[in-house]
Parts: structure tokens; C-alpha cells; sequence
């Protein structure tokens, strides 16, 4: 409904603005064209820790590489700055990092989360299927990847966050997060949106 | 080396630096005002982050055309089958630039203000226009007060600073470039620079010299006269001074003129037909000081003052003008201005005797000692002249005992 009552509103004032520009005092002088494509944001993984939450960095690389730790039972949180937007298109977040675990075999699984205006977090997004993390020694790739159910709306103050948790449920589980080394194969740990 | 070998060499050293120049240049895509060839190059970009778009053209390709500087520039974003559609927002063109480019080398930089907030009212020096309304993705950019057609022609290259916000849909989106340029509708602006010039009186002969800012990128004419009922118009020559933006210089050296104030008028023209006048007064005084004699009345000795009661109600007196002098009147003759004997006879005339303003009576006087001027008994004539500021000279005779 909102989409057609935009088109009627869009036809009538082409028509209006023809009728200025014919009417009055600027003269056509010429007209070129060109397209662009416009790719989706990418959000990079910073594992430099501010507060609870790490950085999840709009279409900007970490400086540094940054090695994160954790163990079951915990979560570990990256949040966005707020995106200046009241809605984003209804997507997939497919998010690739480099992990490894101690024992191997463990689950990791990803959820997405609305960042209130206030640091807080707010309703879920989306969350993942699990992952089964099996390097114990050198870091590997890894995918997780959750879609939203719909358009998501926001506030201009608002962000998204990145939660990543095990699901062993075993406090002695121990996990690794390499985050900003941009030269291994698949560049660095980040969401990769894609439009649905 | 022979002479047919230099030269052939020389030819194929000339023949390689056309060809060079030739592809270095085509690069650059002009268009023409008509033919609306593509060419917005506009570097894909994420979104969240800033790209540029650039295009080209040469303006002089129509005569007609070629009086206006093409400073609007409506930009247009559309969606295409895998968008949805442009809201307003998605992109913003944070401003821009055109100037020459000559070689990779660029000139005369005009700086762009975009914006995409309506109504827009674009000012510029030639005119003004309100835009009313635009669609969503809809921007208009546009120069307001620098540059002008002169120094911008042929090879003119835009550049624009776009951004969008991390949630603009994915995908390809058209940009269509459209180029107005604003008809001239402002006549010149005009302004007598220090206009209290004109409080003093001129004359014949006075060298009268002003300046008038005269505002206008596509200034045709300028000219300054005064204006008299029923004789013929007084020209100002007029020239721009160099330094000086829209600075002109009139002046003229005055030929006779009667007294009276007379309108001088300052008309400018532009290219487009637009005129502007405006007007200020010159004031002529042609009409020397009136002097009169207030002392002596009689007949003095020795010691005496001189007052006299010298007015002018134009210019002013010049008060360093005023003076005095006295001829004996020797055997009914009166002493040569220049002084000596009258044959055997010997006689005085004394030198011009300055007079000094009296503050409080307002008169002229001075005091005249005849000793030290060695004056002896007898009669008289005494001489008295003035002049007002502009050199308007008047003489007073009479003679004194």
C-alpha cells in the first residue's frame, strides 16, 4: 500500500516539476546518463573491546588483528555505530569468521539483534543454525548465516548487534576468534549482507 | 646527417606528439547540447561509503547557448528492475565541482551546492529561480556566485561527491544528468562609490573623476553623462580599473557650465538586454565671491584696520585668497600695479596684503601699519581680491584717503 501510493505521489509531481522547468526561467540544456551498481555493506569484526560489546565496523577494516577468547556460557557481542536509517531491506546476514576450539567439535551458533538507542539490546533479528567448530590449532573458516523474517525497522539511533556463543554447555570449552587479518584466504571475520 | 634526414625525423617527432595528444585527449567524452551522448562515469560503490560520479562536455557547442553559464545540474536516481524504487535519502550528493580540463589539467574550479530539498530557491547573479518540488533521488546542483561563461567553455568536467546510507538496497540504480543554465533576467547592479563626492561644486575646467561599481558577469555597456534641459548631454569617459572587480572609473575635465545642479546619470547594460540606471546630482558654481567693505570708512592714520565681508554661498571663500593692496595716487595718477615711479615722480604700491578670517565677527581684516609700510600722506587706492574654493575670482576697487 505504501509503495503504490508513493508511485501516484512520484507521477504528479513529475508533472508538476515539467511544467516549472518548461515554464519558467531555466532553459533545457542537455541530458547524459550512467548507472551504477550499489553493493551491499559488509560489517567487519573488531575485536577491540569498548564496554560488553566488540565493534562491528561499517565497510571499514580493522586496524589491528585481534584474537578473541571465550568460553561456553559466555557471549560475545559486536555492535554496530547506529546505521542512520529507519528501516533496512529484508536480508540474510551470512557471516564468515575464523575460529578455532579447544576440545574440537564444539557448536557455535550466531544470533542478530536490534542495538537500542540506549546501548541496550534490543528484539532478535534473526538467529543461526550451529556451526561445528573442529580446529584446535590453526585458525579455519567458518560460516553462520541467519535471515530476517522481514523488512527490519529501525530507528536512525539504532544498530544492529552480533552475538557468537558456544552451545556445550561446558564452562571449560575454550574458544578463538581471529578478527581484522584481512590476508587469509577469505579476508577478514564479517557479515556479508545479502538482499532477499 | 643530411638535410632530408632531419627533416624527415623531425616530421615522425611531430607526428608522434599529435597522435600522443589525440589519444590522451579522447578519453574525455564532450557532449553536445543536443545529441545527449551518455557518459556519467560513476564508480561502483558499497553502500555506506562515498563514490564519485564525473561527466563532461563542451559547453560552446551552441551559439545560442553560449551567453548562459550551464551552473544547474539536475541529478536523478532511478531504480531499475531489481529495485524496488529511490526514496528520498538514499543518496545524498555532499556538493561538487566543474572546471576545464586541458590535459589532465584543470582550471578554473567553480565549486557545486547540491541539494535535494524542495522548494529550492537557486540564487545566482543573473537571476533567480525557485524550484518547486523534485522526486524522491531527485537533486539539483548548482554554482551561485562564482564563475561565468568567460572562464568556462569548451572541456568542462563535472565532479560529484555521492553517498548513500548502509541500507540503500542493493543493485544497479540509473543516474540521468540534465543541464540548465538560468536565463539572465538581472540587470547590472550599480553603485556610486563614495557618492559624497558630489556634495562640492565643480566649474569649467574642474576635473571631475568617480568610480561605480558595476555588477554584472555579462556587463555589455557603461556609460555616465550629465544631463542638461535643452542642450546637449555631457559624456564621462569611463574605463574598469585595473585590481578593481567591477570597479569602472569616469571622468571628464568640464567645459562651461552654467550654474545650477545637474543630473548625472550612470546606465549600465548586460549581453541580455538587461539595463539598470542610476543617478546622482553635480552642483556647477560658476559665480565668483561677493566683497565688501566694512573699515575703513574714512580717513585713517597710522595704524588701521582693513575688514572686509567676503562671501560666497556655493563653493565656499577660499580663505587664503583674500588680500589687500595700496597704490598711491601720485598727481591724480594712480601707481602701477607693479609698483615704481610715475615718470619723475616717485610712488608706492604695496605688495597683497593677506587677510585673516575673524572667528567672531566673520569679517576679513588686517592691520595696516603705514610706518612700516612707508606709506606717507595722501591718497589712495586700495585693492581688495578673493577667490572661492573652485577659483572663482572676484576683485574689489576703491580708493581711500
Amino acid at each position: 500500500m505504501k509503495t503504490s501510493r508513493k508511485i501516484v505521489v512520484s507521477v504528479l509531481l513529475g508533472i508538476l516539476l515539467v511544467g516549472i522547468v518548461s515554464a519558467s526561467l531555466l532553459t533545457y540544456f542537455g541530458q547524459i546518463t550512467g548507472s551504477v551498481e550499489v553493493k551491499a555493506p559488509v560489517f567487519y569484526l573488531d575485536g577491540n573491546l569498548g564496554g560488553s560489546y566488540y565493534s562491528l565496523l561499517i565497510n571499514e577494516k580493522p586496524e589491528s588483528e585481534e584474537e578473541i577468547y571465550w568460553t561456553d556460557g559466555e557471549t560475545i557481542k559486536f555492535k554496530t555505530d547506529a546505521l542512520g536509517v529507519d528501516y533496512f531491506y529484508e536480508t540474510t546476514f551470512n557471516l564468515i569468521f575464523y575460529a578455532k576450539a579447544n576440545p574440537s567439535g564444539n557448536l557455535v551458533q550466531m544470533r542478530v539483534t536490534k542495538l537500542n538507542e540506549d546501548g541496550s539490546q534490543g528484539e532478535e533479528i534473526c538467529i543461526s543454525g550451529t556451526q561445528n567448530i573442529t580446529a584446535i590449532t590453526n585458525y579455519r573458516d567458518y560460516s553462520l548465516s541467519c535471515s530476517s523474517s522481514d523488512e527490519i525497522d529501525l530507528d536512525e539511533e539504532q544498530g544492529f548487534v552480533l552475538e557468537i556463543f558456544g552451545l556445550s554447555e561446558n564452562e571449560t570449552d575454550q574458544y578463538w576468534l581471529s578478527t581484522g587479518d584481512d590476508s587469509r584466504e577469505h579476508g577478514a571475520s564479517r557479515i556479508e549482507v545479502i538482499a532477499i | 646527417m643530411n638535410h632530408k634526414t632531419l627533416i624527415t625525423i623531425l616530421g615522425m617527432i611531430l607526428l608522434v606528439g599529435v597522435m600522443a595528444g589525440f589519444v590522451y585527449a579522447s578519453d574525455i567524452i564532450y557532449i553536445g547540447e543536443i545529441e545527449n551522448p551518455s557518459g556519467i562515469n560513476i564508480t561502483d560503490f558499497i553502500a555506506g561509503t562515498t563514490t564519485t560520479a564525473k561527466f563532461s562536455f563542451d559547453y560552446n557547442d551552441n551559439i545560442n547557448a553560449a551567453e548562459h553559464f550551464p551552473l544547474i545540474y539536475k541529478l536523478e536516481f532511478n531504480s531499475t528492475e531489481e529495485i524496488p524504487e529511490v526514496w528520498k535519502n538514499d543518496f545524498e550528493i555532499k556538493g561538487g565541482f566543474v572546471e576545464r580540463r586541458i590535459f589532465g589539467i584543470g582550471f578554473n574550479k567553480i565549486t557545486l551546492e547540491c541539494s535535494d530539498e524542495f522548494p529550492l530557491t537557486i540564487d545566482h547573479q543573473i537571476g533567480s529561480e525557485t524550484i518547486e518540488s523534485g522526486g524522491d533521488g531527485t537533486f539539483y546542483c548548482y554554482n551561485t556566485t562564482e564563475g561565468t561563461i568567460s572562464n568556462l567553455r569548451k572541456h568542462n568536467k563535472v565532479s560529484l561527491e555521492i553517498t548513500s546510507h548502509p541500507a540503500l538496497y542493493p543493485g544497479t540504480y540509473n543516474l540521468t544528468a540534465e543541464m540548465f543554465y538560468l536565463n539572465d533576467t538581472y540587470a547590472p547592479k550599480l553603485r556610486i562609490i563614495n557618492e559624497s563626492y558630489f556634495d562640492q561644486y565643480f566649474r569649467e575646467g574642474s576635473y571631475v573623476d568617480f568610480e561605480v561599481e558595476i555588477k554584472d558577469p555579462y556587463l555589455k555597456d557603461y556609460q555616465a553623462k550629465i544631463i542638461r534641459d535643452g542642450e546637449q548631454d555631457i559624456s564621462f569617459e569611463g574605463k574598469s580599473v585595473l585590481n578593481k572587480i567591477d570597479i569602472y572609473h569616469f571622468f571628464q575635465t568640464l567645459p562651461f557650465i552654467s550654474d545650477g545642479d545637474y543630473p548625472i546619470e550612470i546606465i549600465a547594460e548586460d549581453f541580455n538586454g538587461n539595463r539598470n540606471e542610476t543617478e546622482t546630482t553635480i552642483k556647477i558654481d560658476n559665480t565668483p565671491p561677493e566683497i565688501k567693505l566694512i573699515e575703513p570708512t574714512g580717513i585713517v592714520s597710522e595704524v588701521f584696520f582693513v575688514k572686509f565681508n567676503v562671501t560666497d554661498e556655493k563653493a565656499g571663500v577660499n580663505n587664503e585668497s583674500v588680500q589687500v593692496r595700496l597704490r598711491e595716487i601720485v598727481n591724480g595718477q594712480i601707481c602701477p600695479e607693479t609698483g615704481g615711479p610715475i615718470g619723475n615722480f616717485s610712488c608706492t604700491t604695496t605688495e597683497w596684503l593677506n587677510l585673516e578670517l575673524n572667528q567672531t565677527s566673520n569679517l576679513f581684516e588686517v592691520e595696516i601699519n603705514t610706518i612700516e609700510l612707508n606709506l606717507t600722506s595722501g591718497e589712495y587706492w586700495l585693492d581688495a581680491r578673493a577667490e572661492d574654493i573652485l577659483g572663482n575670482k572676484a576683485e574689489w576697487i576703491a580708493n581711500e584717503e
